[in-house]
């Protein structure tokens, strides 16, 4: 009888099913699956929700939709090595106390790759799972939702699976894209996240590398805590409603991504908050609200980033020391550095190579590229903006423009900022 | 006999008045500079690096009007009110009266010189980086350069003497560029004006260039106002920015038409 | 008919009308004449609604400058000392505008640059006009509203013999179709036997009458600031 059957379901591009359901079919395959089979699903929607308990390659061809239940997870991973891929994953349950999620993971390497997940609360929950490679994933939440965004430095975000608990309002059921709980090991790469609560969450996950993601159109790009030595490479946060908050970890990397245009009133291109011994280079953070704030973190390196168009580039909070602050470009930002003081537990230099400052002198005698007098950048509003908040509306202001343009020449006593002793000129080389 | 003498009606002086007003100014070199300005400033947004062009042509605008549009719709207004002092025993023996005639000059200067700001979004736009945000950016310089050249004509009603009524323009400007910031900014820090923030704000709100600056950085480019701690006005103002730029410009506008009107009429008795 | 009683004008400390009054009636060409500083041409923008009278009142065909202002200046045409124009504007440009102020046809904008000799000129900006051309241009938007009164001050300095010469006849027909025409001067040869009456203007007023046909003979040192008084045929 199965043979015809799967002929006839051939010859018509899709699954035909008498007497069971297609999900009730492929969990009888699941189920009759023997270790490292491969299961080719056929185009056709089969109803969940699904468990893996063994380790499967469960491979879907284009139109194969894999349909939740809105009650629970679509598809749990329970078993290490287990790979799925070329779904489109729709329908899990709400809960965000049951961790509801298209794809739930507890198994460790397990591969999810070039899936499509909507209409669920978080897209792909990786819980206490090492070693898992999630790739080429396209994760649709249910639009972005800025409103009653909190400020992390005010009230900070929680670590824990609890925390999501938390929910501003019903409507603001919503999950993560991808959701990494207490693992380690993983590749992240390549996956598409829009539209969910946070992009990706990090929570006591280590040892992660994260490369060629776009994340754009949700709360938190990056929502990051108590998660250490992890690399992130070439990723894209745009047009998130917070940006991407980092705090209370250490040893990671940040090279070549893109923070750009997170630009609601409490958004970070990045925000670290007890972030030490961490390397950032080679980003581009653009056209945010605040392109990237330091807040009691030690020992980090921010080098040849480009840091332009922001309202406020960079807010180093003077908890913050021993970073190190070299060739990165500040250019169109209305605030270039803020600070609460003259920040000289920093260095703006090294190895005689300052930073590019917009608007410095150029003054190059020896022309090595390297100016012959210290740039000051100053933040003329510095002690003002906790006394009288109403300061800040002469950013950009012509006449504070005028003033910081005299300080840059003139040194004028007791103006918080920084110093740069050897400012870089523009050249070709210029981040 | 006596009863055949009219009396033209308001409007068709008004009208002869902003007729003669751009006729005249086809010819003014302030006028040329103004559009060259304009042109230029317009232009420049394509230059933006990275394919920002929707996103920084507001910016590029801010700069534009502020630097260098305000002063030249000032100049505009000044040479329009200059270029009538030769005329002025002529223009103010008409039974019509000033007001008809001031209010068609006053008109054809917002034509002008708002009409040519609104030119600063074109070549954006043209180039496919047309928004709502440019939009409101270039409405806003069409306002703030109106208001600018209707100062330029008041003070150059008061001011007759064309180095001296240069000299008060560009005073005036520099004023509105940097000496209200710069005064704002020394009282900040004032026990007084902490107390009292509302007025402080309320000063700056009033300088049509601060209300610009803070249309485009923070309703325009949504620049996060970084401090919500800020009073209520300072509030109000955020949300309302383009708003109180349009009402912030049109009471100007009226009190500019107003000193230019008396200082037209100050010539009966020069 | 101008009908002006006690004019007082001063500018500062400096008095330059003390009580100034004349009337004068349509039909006729007066003549005003004074010395510099006599106040002369400040009578005149008093009587044009240029300068406000700091006493006194004047009244145009019968409309009060002060309670009917538009009324009177509708009935006045008034051709300033020494004219000039926007310079950027054109003859006609220029002209057409002032047909619109006072209402006049456009049609008849060729008609009084014919008149006045300034046709040919129509396009030229009238920065560039000679001091001559200028004059008769204004004479032409003068003209234009055919107002019942006619003011001039100095109505013929830069122009040439013959235009002067048209000046007048130009005037006394005006007053033939019962205008009344009203004109401060300097150049008393040129008025002399062809003004039906003068007005002296010293020290802010009005001080007396010279006869018509003898205007030279009664001021040999016009022009100059010191006056004979023993020449003066006296209004009384």
């Amino acid at each position: 009888m199965k043979f015809p059957l799967n002929l006839l379901s051939g010859l018509l591009g899709t699954t035909i099913v008498f007497g069971g359901s297609a999900g009730d079919d492929l969990r009888a395959r699941l189920a009759g699956a023997t270790p490292g089979e491969r299961i080719v699903v056929q185009p056709g929607v089969y109803e969940g929700p699904f468990t893996i308990e063994k380790p499967v390659h469960l491979l879907g061809e284009p139109g194969a939709i894999l349909q939740g239940d809105h009650q629970t997870y679509i598809i749990a991973v329970r078993s290490a090595d287990v790979e799925i891929a070329g779904f489109t994953l729709r329908g899990s349950g709400r809960a965000l106390g049951k961790d509801d999620a298209a794809i739930h993971i507890t198994g460790a390497r397990a591969i999810i790759r070039d899936n499509r997940i909507l209409d669920s609360l978080h897209g792909i929950y990786v819980r206490r799972a090492d070693d898992c490679r999630i790739a080429e994933n396209t994760i649709i939440g249910d639009g972005i939702s800025s409103d009653r965004v909190a400020d992390p430095t005010l009230s900070p975000l929680k670590p824990g699976e609890a925390e999501l608990c938390d929910v501003d309002s019903l409507q603001d059921r919503r999950g993560n894209g991808i959701h990494l709980w207490n693992s380690r090991g993983h590749v992240i790469e390549g996956n598409h996240i829009e539209g969910t609560r946070d992009g990706i969450y990090f929570s006591f996950a280590d040892a992660t590398m994260v490369r060629r993601n776009t994340i754009v159109q949700v709360r938190y790009g990056l929502h990051y805590m108590y998660s250490d030595d992890n690399t992130f490479e070439e990723n894209t946060f745009s047009g998130n409603g917070a940006g991407s908050a980092l705090m209370y970890s250490k040893g990671i990397v940040l090279r070549r991504n893109r923070f750009h245009a997170n630009r609601s009133h409490r958004a970070y291109g990045i925000l670290f908050q007890s972030v030490d011994n961490t390397i950032v280079e080679g980003n581009e953070i653009d056209g945010n609200t605040l392109g990237f704030y330091l807040e009691n973190s030690n020992d980090v390196v921010v080098r040849d980033n480009r840091i332009v168009r922001n309202y406020v580039g960079l807010r180093v909070s003077d908890s913050t020391s021993g970073s190190t602050f070299v060739g990165n470009r500040f250019s169109g930002n209305v605030h270039a550095v803020e600070t609460t003081g003259f920040n000289q537990a920093n260095r703006w230099s090294a190895e005689g190579r300052g930073n590019y400052w917009e608007g410095a002198l150029s003054l190059d005698l020896n022309r090595d590229g390297v100016g012959d007098v210290p740039h000051r950048e100053s933040d003329l509003f510095g002690q003002w903006r906790r006394t009288f908040p109403e300061i800040g509306l002469l950013s950009a202001a012509p006449g504070e423009r005028l003033l910081r343009f005299v300080h840059s020449r003139i040194a004028l006593p007791g103006v918080p900022g920084i110093t740069d002793p050897h400012p870089l000129l523009a050249t070709k080389d210029t981040p | 006999m006596n009863s055949a003498v009219a009396i033209p009606a308001f409007a068709d002086v008004a009208g002869a008045a902003l007729r003669r007003e751009w006729v005249s100014h086809r010819l003014n070199r302030f006028l040329h500079a103004h559009l060259l300005l304009i042109l230029a400033a317009g232009l420049l947004p394509l230059l933006t690096p990275d394919g920002g062009l929707a996103s920084g042509a507001a910016w590029w605008l801010l700069h534009a009007v502020l630097y260098a549009v305000s002063l030249s719709a000032l100049l505009l207004g000044l040479s329009s009110a200059h270029a009538e002092s030769e005329e002025f025993v002529w223009l103010l023996g008409q039974p019509a009266g000033i007001g008809p005639w001031l209010a068609g000059k006053v008109f054809g200067l917002i034509a002008l010189a708002g009409g040519s700001a609104l030119l600063l979004g074109l070549p954006v736009t043209l180039m496919g980086g047309g928004s709502g945000a440019l939009l409101l950016a270039a409405i806003g310089a069409a306002e703030v350069a109106s208001l600018c050249a209707l100062i330029g004509l008041a003070i150059g009603f008061w001011v007759r003497d064309s180095v001296r009524g240069l000299i008060a323009a560009i005073a005036m400007w520099l004023l509105l560029l940097f000496g209200v910031d710069l005064l704002l900014l020394a009282t900040a820090g004032a026990p007084w004006v902490q107390q009292n923030p509302d007025l402080w704000v309320a000063a700056l709100m009033f300088n049509p260039l601060d209300a610009y600056r803070v249309t485009i950085l923070f309703a325009v480019e949504n620049s996060a106002f970084g401090s919500l701690q800020a009073g209520r006005l300072t509030a109000w103002w955020i949300a309302h920015a383009g708003l109180w730029l349009g009402l912030a410009t049109l009471t100007g506008g009226v009190l500019a038409w107003v000193a230019s009107w008396c200082g037209a009429r100050r010539r009966l008795d020069g | 008919m101008i009908l002006a009683l006690d004019l007082r004008k001063s500018f500062g400390k400096r008095r330059v009308l003390t009580g100034l009054t004349l009337e004068v009636q349509p039909g006729a060409v007066t003549l005003v004449v004074g010395a510099n500083g006599a106040g002369k041409t400040t009578a005149l923008r008093l009587i044009a609604g240029l300068s406000r009278p700091d006493a006194g009142t004047v009244s145009i065909a019968g409309r009060d400058l002060a309670r009917q202002r538009r009324d009177a200046l509708a009935m006045l045409s008034f051709l300033p000392q020494a004219p000039r124009f926007h310079p950027r504007l054109t003859v006609r440009q220029t002209t057409e505008f002032y047909a619109r102020l006072r209402g006049r046809p456009l049609a008849q904008v060729p008609v009084a640059l014919d008149e006045w000799g300034v046709r040919e000129f129509e396009d030229v900006p009238t920065g560039k006009l000679s001091g001559g051309l200028r004059q008769r241009l204004a004479l032409a938007i003068f003209a234009l509203p055919d107002a019942p009164v006619l003011l001039l001050d100095e109505p013929g300095l830069s122009l040439d013999p013959v235009w002067r010469e048209r000046l007048q006849q130009f005037l006394h027909k005006q007053a033939a179709r019962g205008r009344t025409v009203l004109v401060a001067t300097h150049l008393l040869g040129e008025w002399e036997g062809r003004v039906d009456r003068c007005l002296l203007v010293e020290e802010g007023r009005v001080s007396g009458e010279l006869p018509p046909d003898r205007l030279r003979e009664s001021f040999p040192e016009l022009g100059g600031t010191e006056f004979s008084r023993a020449r003066l045929q006296t209004c009384a």
